[in-house]
């Protein structure tokens, strides 16, 4: 049932014409979003493992209620791959396949104290693969609740993420970075952003649990899993009317975690000490209602 | 490697096929008519005045990337002008307008209106500016400076139209007002007011510092590094008809202090500092003349490191690149980094002392200057002798300068008076990439005609960001004769020492000629503008003015050398030497549509004008009015509203929209039905009950909105 790729991109233009047309004039002070934003990332990486080493992309949609100082937010991710999977290759749906292979579901709560930035809020992933030894099945369905803080200093702004599984995996998952701005221009539009960052990830439990393995996990051991270095540039597309951001990133991940270090399903490439991967993302946040 | 590239080469090709267009425009050249001596036998002034208070929505230029979009306007903009011709029929014309700089293309242009009604050509015409950083931009003969010296980046040519009309008008009216006059000039020192800004680059001139006049006791070292000089010429007129006395009309001040006393963060257009001494003196004038307008003409001086003495409360901090809170959730691509103001609260409270600073330091210079007008009142005379030497001058290929102009590192980090948000930026937050005054922005191997300075951005500044001719390759020069007191008028911001080189260049040449002048004063900023001139040993120190000395170290010599070979020849001609007025040509790029168009919204027939509420709070009262929009509503037309209030049955006026306590604001469209305006009146001195009348113009009738209680609150 996968869309006709020509299907799809016409499909992203209507929308985009459509968040348009809903967007309100930039004096106006919008207290509800709707959001739309795509990625298109090759590999598809989660946490340093590989899930999907060819071409996915992955729409989301969303709304947001301005309150206060933050936002209250929920909405739908969806991760599709694009290409049927080879035997070398690793995949959430298996070899042969290609479609939707991921639906997210996520509510978040997010807002500024001053010079820390907190977003509080839970997730469902679910999984649509059918290959029981190969990616993920809907036996792998779980749900997190997540606490994220960041600092906004003027040059390196820490963060700390903590994300607990509470239904399958029984675990948690600390992301720890830094996130640098090397340049931005000042003046004339497009806004350019480009920035770096670097992120450790640390399971706390989303490894195999040796005394009971038919629990869900992610990572061989406990302990660090990878450190990612990311370059990503944002440029900010003031001409549309309705706020449209175009993000590049590029990584650099260094594996330390027997399941971060495979990057695709050949046996050669299952011990791999470090990885590339890219993406590119298109965001759009009009403001729907105001009052 | 293919794909790698391309985002590369688009890049490249965008910068050299989109960015860089010139849009060559030649200049007119002007050349004043042969002096002919008047049928009344004597000196003779003139004064005139425009409005150039453009509307809402364009750039407030000087602070570069943090100059804001006006939001409004608070004291009104103006042209004033001065036309002065002596019994021999040699004429000059000063203007000076609240602007941020004067370019070639609005003299040359304005020249061309005047000519044949003036005699005027471009080599008589001096228009300088008062460097207020709260006027338009969008007028430059150059494209980078269109591109760089506001928020709202770009070329209008409606905003030439608009200038040069209004400059013209100012002349014009100068001629009109011609009569038989008479003038006494002297200098006072005005002390600690100004400070220097670049001090250290100051300390490596040798031999040190002696200044023009006794110091004031208590200043520190910083306060003592200016030249103090406020030159004053008062002129008084004969009226009109019978009335043959002469009373005070008006006068032209020389006095060196940067534009910058009100906060970068300033969002309306404002005359500043000197648009409070500008009315100071002339309310004065007005007082002691009683025929209506007196008139104030306050150009600078060498003030290129003369900062005003502005309060540390009243900047605010530029902007930081700070990551967003917004709509999304945990697999969204984040909301991009975006510069943030400080906190709203923060802003308010600078933005009050910068306004606070301005009104007491204009009023207490203004008092000064009155002070300065009415001790020459003994002194006037009828017989001021009037000459001008003039040329224009090439840098670009000029062999004693560098052969291309370059800003260094340390202009974009900004002068002290206004950081820019790139202020001490460094890379990953550790390393320093010269974006400061001095250290990084000093390199340290010199090797090329720009010596010390580590121009921004390499090498591909002048090819991918500036090209061929985004900045000036000409400066116009002159040298003015008024009696016995020389002006030497430059298209620079010069600093303390390097104005004195020039003025010391110009007194040994015109005494080498046999003439002998009582004082020489440098005006800045006018006829063009070329940036910063430092000395040369300033230049090593790469401070801001350094930086921005754009055709090197030998620059001061240069123009030093030029004015000096001018003042010798307007002391040998004995009137005004043969001053050909070269060919020039504007490149300041594509033209925009950003000055708002009479053309905007609906007519005024099918406005309904009307007051939609006024209420005090505290001591402000704020009213909201439906009017029309920016743009066929342009405050430089005249008057737009006035507060009046209550005394026992009578409604006498408390404040026209232009006072300085006055601050209007287009707020937001209301479609068909016209535009949303509001006047904030700061009313601390008096109490009672006020209203506001929308001042009848073409195509709409006076509103005049409810009376509103208003009461004084004491902290």
């Amino acid at each position: 049932m996968f869309p006709h790729p020509e299907m799809r991109r016409s499909s992203l233009f209507v929308a985009a014409v459509f968040l348009q047309a809903l967007g309100l004039p930039s004096g106006v002070h919008a207290q509800a979003y709707l959001g739309l934003d795509a990625t298109l990332s090759s590999p598809y990486v989660w946490r340093g493992v590989t899930r999907a080493n060819g071409w996915v992309v992955q729409p989301e949609a969303f709304v947001s209620l301005k309150a206060g100082g933050g936002f209250l937010s929920g909405g739908a991710w969806a991760s599709y791959e694009l290409g049927n999977a080879g035997p070398n290759d690793l995949s959430d749906l298996g070899t042969g396949n290609a479609g939707l292979a991921e639906l997210n579901y996520w509510g978040q709560a997010n807002w500024s104290l001053g010079l820390i930035q907190a977003s509080l809020g839970g997730i469902r992933y679910t999984f649509r693969g059918t290959a029981p030894t190969a990616g993920r099945t809907r036996a792998d369905n779980t749900t997190e609740l997540y606490v994220d803080l960041r600092g906004t200093s003027k040059y390196v702004v820490p963060g700390l993420a903590l994300w607990l599984d509470v239904d399958r995996v029984q675990g948690a998952y600390v992301e720890g970075s830094v996130t640098v701005p090397v340049l931005a221009n000042p003046l004339a539009a497009p806004f350019i952003v480009l920035i770096t960052r670097a992120a450790v990830g640390y399971t706390l439990g989303q490894d195999v649990n040796s005394e009971d393995p038919s629990q869900g996990a992610y990572f061989a051991r406990a302990g660090v899993t990878h450190m990612d270095l990311a370059v990503s540039t944002d440029v900010t597309l003031r001409p549309l009317r309705v706020p449209t951001v175009l993000r590049f990133e590029g990584h650099v991940q260094f594996s330390t975690d027997d399941a971060t270090r495979p990057s695709s399903a050949r046996p050669s490439d299952a011990r791999r000490s470090g990885k590339l991967w890219a993406a590119l993302a298109l965001r759009l946040s009009p403001p729907i209602v105001s009052w | 490697m293919v794909r790698a590239r391309a985002p590369v080469a688009l890049a490249v090709s965008l910068v050299t096929s989109g960015c860089i267009a010139y849009h060559e425009l030649p200049l007119p050249s002007p050349t004043s008519a042969r002096p002919v001596p008047a049928a009344l036998p004597g000196l003779r002034a003139g004064f005139g005045r425009a409005d150039i208070t453009p509307p809402p929505g364009v750039g407030l230029a000087g602070n570069g990337p943090e100059g804001r979009r006006a939001a409004g306007y608070r004291v009104r903009l103006y042209a004033r002008a001065l036309l002065l011709e002596d019994r021999t029929g040699e004429r000059v014309a000063f203007v000076v307008a609240d602007l941020a700089q004067v370019t070639p293309n609005l003299q040359r242009l304005t020249a061309e209106r005047i000519r044949d009604s003036t005699g005027i050509g471009a080599d008589r015409l001096v228009i300088a500016a008062t460097h207020v950083h709260s006027g338009p931009g969008h007028f430059y003969a150059e494209r980078q400076y269109n591109q760089s010296t506001s928020q709202v980046v770009g070329y209008d040519s409606a905003m030439v139209e608009f200038l040069v009309s209004r400059l013209a008008r100012a002349v014009l009216d100068a001629q009109r007002d011609l009569r038989l006059a008479r003038v006494a000039w002297s200098a006072t020192a005005v002390w600690g007011h100004t400070r220097n800004r670049s001090y250290q680059a100051f300390l490596r001139n040798k031999p040190e510092w002696t200044p023009p006049a006794p110091v004031a006791p208590g200043l520190d070292a910083t306060h003592r590094a200016v030249n103090p000089l406020w030159t004053l010429l008062r002129v008084d007129q004969r009226g009109r008809g019978a009335d043959s006395a002469y009373r005070p009309a008006g006068a032209l001040s020389v006095f060196a202090v940067h534009g910058t006393a009100d906060a970068p963060e300033n969002e309306l257009l404002d005359a500043g500092i000197h648009g409070i001494v500008e009315r100071g003196l002339e309310r004065h004038v007005d007082s002691l003349s009683r025929r209506g307008a007196g008139y104030h003409l306050v150009a600078n001086g060498a003030e290129g490191d003369v900062s005003p003495d502005w309060p540390v409360q009243s900047r605010c901090g530029a902007p930081t690149l700070r990551p967003v809170v917004g709509p999304g959730g945990p697999r969204t691509p984040p909301p991009p980094w975006e510069w943030r103001d400080p906190a709203p609260a923060w802003m308010g409270l600078c933005r009050a002392a910068a306004r606070r600073y301005v009104n007491t330091a204009g009023d207490s210079l203004a008092a000064r200057a009155a002070a300065l007008f009415d001790s020459l009142g003994p002194g006037l005379r009828g017989d001021l002798r009037v000459g001008v030497a003039f040329r224009t001058l090439r840098l670009k290929g000029d062999a004693r300068l560098c052969p291309y102009p370059e800003a260094g590192s340390a202009t974009l980090g900004g002068a002290e008076d206004g950081r820019t948000r790139l202020y001490d930026w460094r890379l990953f937050g550790i390393f320093p990439v010269g974006l400061e005054e001095g250290g990084h922005a000093v390199r340290p191997n010199p090797h090329d005609c720009q010596r010390e300075k580590r121009v921004a951005l390499g090498g591909l500044q002048r090819k991918f960001v500036v090209g061929e001719h985004g900045l000036p390759e000409v400066a116009q020069l002159s040298v003015i004769r008024l009696g016995d007191l020389l002006l030497g008028v430059v298209p620079a911001e010069v600093t303390t020492r390097a104005g004195a080189l020039m003025e010391r260049a110009i007194a040994e040449s015109a005494g080498a000629a046999g003439l002998e002048p009582r004082a020489v004063t440098i005006v800045g900023l006018a006829n063009g503008y070329m940036q910063y001139v430092t000395t040369d040993a300033e230049y090593g120190e790469q401070a801001y003015e350094g930086g921005s000395t754009l055709y090197g170290p030998n620059t001061a010599a240069v123009l030093a050398e030029e004015l000096g070979k001018l003042a010798g020849s307007l002391a040998r001609s004995g009137a005004s030497p043969v001053n050909p007025v070269d060919s020039l040509v504007a490149y300041p790029g594509a033209s925009l549509t950003i000055l708002p168009r009479r053309t905007a919204g609906p007519p005024a027939e099918r406005v309904e004008r009307v007051v939609l509420s006024q209420a005090c709070a505290g001591d402000t009262l704020v009213v909201r009015w439906r009017d029309l929009y920016p743009g066929r509503l342009v405050p430089a037309d005249g008057p737009v509203l006035r507060i009046e209030r209550v005394a026992g049955e009578r409604w006498n006026v408390a404040a026209w929209d232009g006072d300085r306590e006055l601050e209007v604001r287009a707020v937001r469209p209301r479609g068909a039905r016209g535009y949303e305006w509001e006047a904030r009146w700061h009313h601390s001195a008096s109490a009672g009950l006020f209203r506001v009348v929308l001042v009848a113009r073409p195509g709409l009738a006076e509103v005049v909105g409810d009376r509103v209680p208003c009461a004084v609150r004491f902290p």
